[in-house]
């Protein structure tokens, strides 16, 4: 099962996104288009892990920046829809220019957090800077 | 012991002006005091003779050495490159240091001396330079500070402040108000409202790594021997040049200027004095190198906060969603039970979207507890 509607049906023909790890569970397969996938970021984290990142117009220092796990690539953007199937941690995001991302399932309250971060990001139209490798985001920021 | 009149700055003016002085003097709220009430305010016991000399030769030694020596630093790492300049005060157009103090008469200048500094490094570590926190010299001086020899009269010794700043911590000032004749109640609820810092180095003598602490955490504490000059200086650099020894004080050094072979320090003699309460004093002058220097680890807190949620952050680990609130930058939601860290986080993702403060509980980088109304 995958969601059927997409946020601008003017774009796009239809693709399918693989998840690396989807763990058999299913993705999403209609995109907006104008997914350019972006090449597999670096996940730095290692432990639990803390934000390395300062809100914009915030220069990173102090605790934040001798906290930081390791230089992270991040994508920014906004989300253009949301998606959960009948599956176990499998909730989706849209990140719009992007395309379809899947939220990390290797922890189930892990997957929550980032799920309602996503949602309030489409709530408030704001930008998320996420860290992702093509498929599966990792770590995920909203400003 | 008579009262002395207020200093003759008309001669010292001429004695400035013949030895071609790199500062000013100026009728400072100070220099109008007359001779005891200026010396009470020098709350650092001299040393014996010798001593004294002794610490005031190794800073002129030390005065002599290149700006960009390579040095050792407190645990015992090498210091590479330092900067040529440092001002807490102008760090990327943002100020870490909090307002002027006024000491009063009384001999308590090691309370605000390293409470300055506590209060620099807590806003400077965690890159906030709105985080103007002020703490309770009131509390460190005559409420933790007279079980190790603390009183007005003879003065204190920075190290033992220190000690209290880590073993006990420090509320702040609106739980328990300054004044200099001492007395007042404690806030039963100081616990809640707290800062304890984690640890201090001596970096006596150690003219990079006093550098480096700057760098890194935005002031230093440091003693100095008075002379009478140094209660009319106005503006400039200030070196010695006219009168007598007048006693051994305590202040926060918030930066230094190799152009200008200066430290910057920040006094406690209120706004009326110096230049807006700030001084400059040459390298090699007056021991301040040499004398009880100490740099702060890091500073705990612990309070409420009313706080804008500036962004929030997660990871692929359980239990590690985090906030970066106003003026105090991230910290991590509670996780001491399965659900409370993404409770904690819908309430914050409410007061985010609505851009409405949260009120919180922030226990050393940690959100304990959250209102969001």
């Amino acid at each position: 099962m995958s969601p059927t509607k997409v946020k601008d049906s003017s774009a796009a023909p239809r693709r399918t996104v693989t998840p690396a790890d989807g763990g058999g569970a299913p993705s999403p397969t209609i995109t907006p288009g104008q997914t350019a996938i972006k090449p597999p970021g670096s996940n730095g984290a290692t432990g639990p892990g803390a934000p390395d990142m300062a809100p914009p117009g915030i220069e990173a220092s102090g605790v934040a920046a001798v906290q930081a796990p390791g230089a992270v690539s991040t994508t920014s953007a906004k989300i253009g829809g949301l998606w959960t199937s009948n599956n176990a941690n499998n909730a989706w995001c849209y990140l719009n220019g992007i395309g379809w991302r899947k939220l990390s399932p290797a922890n189930a309250s892990a997957h929550e957090a980032l799920l309602q971060l996503a949602r309030l990001a489409r709530d408030a139209n704001a930008t998320v800077q996420s860290e992702e490798d093509g498929s599966v985001i990792h770590q995920m920021y909203v400003w | 012991m008579a009262q002395e009149k207020a200093l003759d700055l008309s001669a010292l003016r001429v004695e400035l002006d013949r030895q071609g002085a790199t500062w000013r003097s100026t009728d400072t709220t100070i220099a109008m005091l007359e001779e005891d009430d200026r010396r009470v305010r020098l709350g650092v016991p001299l040393p014996e003779g010798t001593e004294r000399q002794a610490l005031l030769d190794r800073s002129k030694v030390l005065a002599e050495l290149p700006a960009a020596a390579v040095g050792i630093s407190a645990d015992g790492g090498e210091i590479g490159a330092i900067g040529a300049s440092f001002d807490a005060r102008n760090v990327g157009g943002n100020s870490y240091v909090t307002p002027i103090k006024d000491q009063g008469s009384c001999g308590s200048c090691v309370a605000f001396g390293t409470v300055a500094t506590t209060e620099t490094t807590a806003a400077f570590q965690r890159g906030q330079p709105a985080l103007k926190i002020d703490l309770s010299e009131q509390q460190l001086f005559f409420v933790e500070g007279p079980a190790s020899g603390a009183s007005c009269g003879s003065g204190w010794w920075p190290e033992l402040a220190f000690g209290c700043l880590r073993d006990t911590g420090v509320t702040f000032e609106d739980y328990m108000p300054y004044n200099a004749g001492g007395g007042g109640t404690l806030n039963p609820d100081w616990p809640n409202r707290l800062a304890k810092i984690t640890g201090f180095q001596t970096l006596t003598g150690n003219v990079p790594a006093m550098k480096q602490h700057l760098q890194s955490h935005g002031a230093i504490s440091a003693c100095f021997i008075v002379y009478q000059d140094f209660f009319s200086y106005g503006s400039g650099v200030y070196h010695h040049v006219s009168g007598a020894e007048a006693g051994g004080h305590c202040i926060s050094i918030i930066g230094y200027d190799d152009a200008q072979g200066c430290w910057i320090c920040k006094n406690q003699w209120g706004t009326g004095w110096g230049d807006g309460g700030f001084f400059r004093i040459a390298y090699g002058q007056c021991g301040i190198e040499t004398w009880r220097v100490h740099g702060v680890d890091y500073v705990n807190l612990r309070m409420w906060v009313d706080a804008l949620v500036r962004g929030l952050w997660s990871n692929e680990s359980a239990d590690n969603a985090w906030a970066y609130l106003d003026k105090l930058g991230w910290a991590r939601l509670a996780h001491a039970a399965p659900n409370v860290n993404l409770s904690m986080l819908t309430e914050l993702t409410s007061s985010r979207l609505r851009s409405q403060p949260v009120h919180a509980f922030h226990d050393n980088g940690q959100v304990t507890e959250t209102y969001v109304f």
